[in-house]
């Protein structure tokens, strides 16, 4: 974990062992016992969560408890929502008997389908897809196969998707009788059944139906604290504004947020899907409090400690927070970008980036150069560079960002007539703001040359989107005739 | 049978007939099942303006709920007038005029036929037509200028029967026509 070689021993890190688990319900008490077995201390929020910052290990968490401000250092943070209640008319789902109402998943593992009367609710509590209504569909058949009565309710009408014409008439070919609903049926008590009460649209009358089972989707709904910290905690959404899972469980390399979790999202009523979910956590929970083994590599950056100047410009500088403090600067390597922002600004010049792009940039600057030179961003297409006239060296670089007025001053010196420094567009930068800093650098070098008398456009910034190697031509060229 | 032709407050499923809508598909009401209640029937139905209740998506909706008795019980089903605008329209192929004919066949089945219906029966076996020219027409041929128009009623029932016989017994189908007794019912 720690990127800065202090004499060559690597700083061990200390995770803190506290995790903080957002939530309540059946799911948040599984999600600290899961905590408690990868030899964490489950804390529990109380108030509301305003910030979050650091790193995975030792992130320092802002509470606002009743008008007071608290901070805190935990080592993770788990959401474990667990999943809504059913809106108002299903409230009284949980209450029902064993076996009355099932999600379509449980019904799956049932052997029969079985017969009698079922309702088979879908599309009421997340948007229909071809897929989820083609399950249902195909659970509604199977239904009707064994036997069954089926009352479909849906508050679409249809859904296109191959294939799924051909069930959905096959359905109502078979006799199952169909309700387009905006809401779901109300239930009702009935001893033994599950009694469903409704507005049928068609006659404009109240409906009331005993069935011997109910099935439904999965119920997605976020619970509003979930929703409340996903926004806090500055995550991705999903299409339902909860957080995204795929950007929280697995966190993606271009996120700092590795070390926060979330579980219990699209989990059932009465499902066990929990387990797999609160087991993966275990086991990442594990690596990253216990032995450390999930932060540990360090390939990206590194220093020499004892020339640091503390400055935290590294830190501030950083466009997704990858660097964090631990008695001195520590990356993050699964949030690092590589876009050498932080070297570009170190005032020690201290910070060593070690990725390829930099062998390539190293060698330019030891070597004398003449004509003109182009420092590519490492995004700029090759169709673009390829275009570039002869006599015209091209060095890619991981990220424009990572140019500095020193590093612009030192090819200048050895000899270069023109630096161009291609760049993606600001507003289509991988690294957030590497680009606009490029812009920066080369016009704060331009004023330092101008002052000195000397032509400021032997530096220049062509921020490109895609198909414009006309600008960078033109920007070449137009220099070349002045 | 309910006087309501909505029916009752509540309807309530249990006492359903849910294999209804399969008999109606087997009495020649096919592609009932098809109907997703869009309404261009009843839009384009000249009977529901006219009609209070009468509404061709709503007895379809019905049938797919089971609702024997309230469909086949009630008097509306009579009133469709056989035009066909419905099937014309209807974005499904649901042959409403075939359903409606197998609701009628199948309230007649099951004893519910409305009181002006035996009537006309009556009138159909005796006179051969639904309407017998009388007095009251006669007079109108007079101030129109035409001659009078005997009444030719009382002797169709025997002649049906000496057709019948001579038919071979197979008096329930229709015979060929006859001068006078022809096109009964226009």
């Amino acid at each position: 974990m720690n990127l800065f070689r202090g004499e060559g021993h690597p700083l061990p890190l200390r995770p803190e062992k506290r995790v903080l688990v957002i939530g309540s319900g059946r799911v948040e008490e599984a999600a600290a016992e899961a905590v408690r077995r990868a030899g964490g201390e489950p804390v529990s929020l109380k108030g509301d969560l305003e910030g979050l910052s650091g790193l995975a290990g030792g992130f320092r968490v802002v509470v606002n408890h009743d008008g007071q401000r608290r901070t805190g250092r935990v080592g993770a943070v788990v959401l474990a929502g667990t999943p809504a209640p059913w809106p108002g008319p299903l409230q009284g789902l949980e209450e029902l008997d064993q076996g009355l109402g099932l999600s379509l998943r449980e019904l799956d593992r049932e052997p029969e389908a079985g017969s009698g009367r079922t309702a088979l609710l879908t599309g009421f509590w997340s948007r229909l897809s071809p897929d989820s209504f083609g399950l249902a569909l195909e659970a509604g058949l199977r239904i009707m196969a064994g036997g069954g009565l089926l009352f479909l309710f849906t508050p679409q009408a249809k859904v296109a998707g191959p294939g799924l014409e051909e069930l959905y008439r096959e359905l109502r070919l078979r006799g199952a009788v169909v309700t387009r609903l905006d809401r779901p049926p109300a239930l009702e008590p009935a001893p033994g059944k599950v009694g469903l009460r409704f507005l049928d649209p068609i006659l404009d009358q109240e409906v009331r139906l005993e069935v011997e089972r109910l099935v439904f989707d999965p119920p997605l709904g976020v619970p509003e604290e979930i929703r409340a910290a996903g926004l806090s905690l500055d995550l991705l959404a999903g299409p339902d504004q909860g957080p995204n899972p795929d950007n929280v469980l697995f966190p993606p390399p271009l996120t700092s947020r590795a070390g926060v979790f979330a579980v219990g999202r699209g989990l059932e009523v009465k499902d066990d899907r929990a387990g797999e979910e609160l087991e993966l956590l275990t086991e990442e929970l594990g690596l990253l409090l216990g032995s450390g083994d999930r932060v540990q590599t360090a390939t990206r950056l590194a220093s020499d400690r004892r020339q640091c100047a503390l400055c935290l410009t590294c830190l501030r500088t950083c466009p997704v927070q990858a660097i964090g403090w631990d008695s001195g600067p520590v990356v993050l390597e699964s949030a690092c970008l590589s876009c050498g922002q932080c070297a570009a600004v170190c005032p020690a010049a201290v910070i060593e980036p070690l990725w390829e792009e930099e062998e390539g940039l190293k060698a330019l600057l030891l070597e004398p150069g003449s004509g003109r030179l182009v420092l590519a961003c490492g995004r700029v297409s090759p169709e673009t560079l390829a275009r570039l006239p002869e006599g015209v060296r091209t060095v890619r670089l991981s990220c424009a960002g990572r140019v500095s007025p020193g590093v612009l001053l030192a090819l200048l010196g050895r000899g270069y007539g023109r630096v161009v420094v291609a760049a993606c567009h600001p507003g289509n930068c991988r690294s957030l703001t590497g680009s606009a800093r490029a812009g920066q650098v080369v016009a704060e070098v331009r004023d330092w040359l101008s002052s000195l008398g000397l032509p400021a456009s032997t530096v220049s910034y062509v921020p490109l989107a895609p198909h414009q190697h006309q600008r960078l031509l033109g920007a070449l060229g137009a220099e070349e005739k002045r | 049978m309910s006087d309501h032709p909505k029916g009752p407050a509540v309807l309530d499923l249990d006492r359903a007939d849910l294999g209804f809508s399969q008999e109606v598909v087997e009495a020649g009401g096919g592609g009932l099942r098809n109907c997703y209640g869009c309404g261009a029937c009843s839009a384009f139905c000249p009977i529901l303006p006219k009609a209070e209740g009468y509404d061709p998506r709503r007895l379809i909706r019905l049938v797919l709920l089971g609702q024997r008795e309230l469909v086949l019980g009630q008097p509306l089903i009579w009133l469709c007038s056989t035009c066909y605008s419905c099937q014309e329209v209807c974005p499904q192929q649901v042959s409403f005029t075939e359903i409606s004919f197998a609701l009628k066949n199948l309230a007649v089945e099951a004893g519910f036929l409305p009181s002006g219906l035996p009537a006309q029966v009556d009138l159909l076996s005796r006179f051969g037509r639904l309407y017998e020219v009388g007095e009251f027409e006669n007079e109108k041929r007079a101030k129109l200028g035409l001659p009078p128009q005997e009444s030719q009623g009382g002797d169709y029932r025997s002649l049906l029967a000496g057709l019948a016989a001579r038919l071979g017994g197979a008096g329930s189908r229709p015979g060929p026509r006859e001068d006078k007794g022809g096109g009964g019912g226009s």
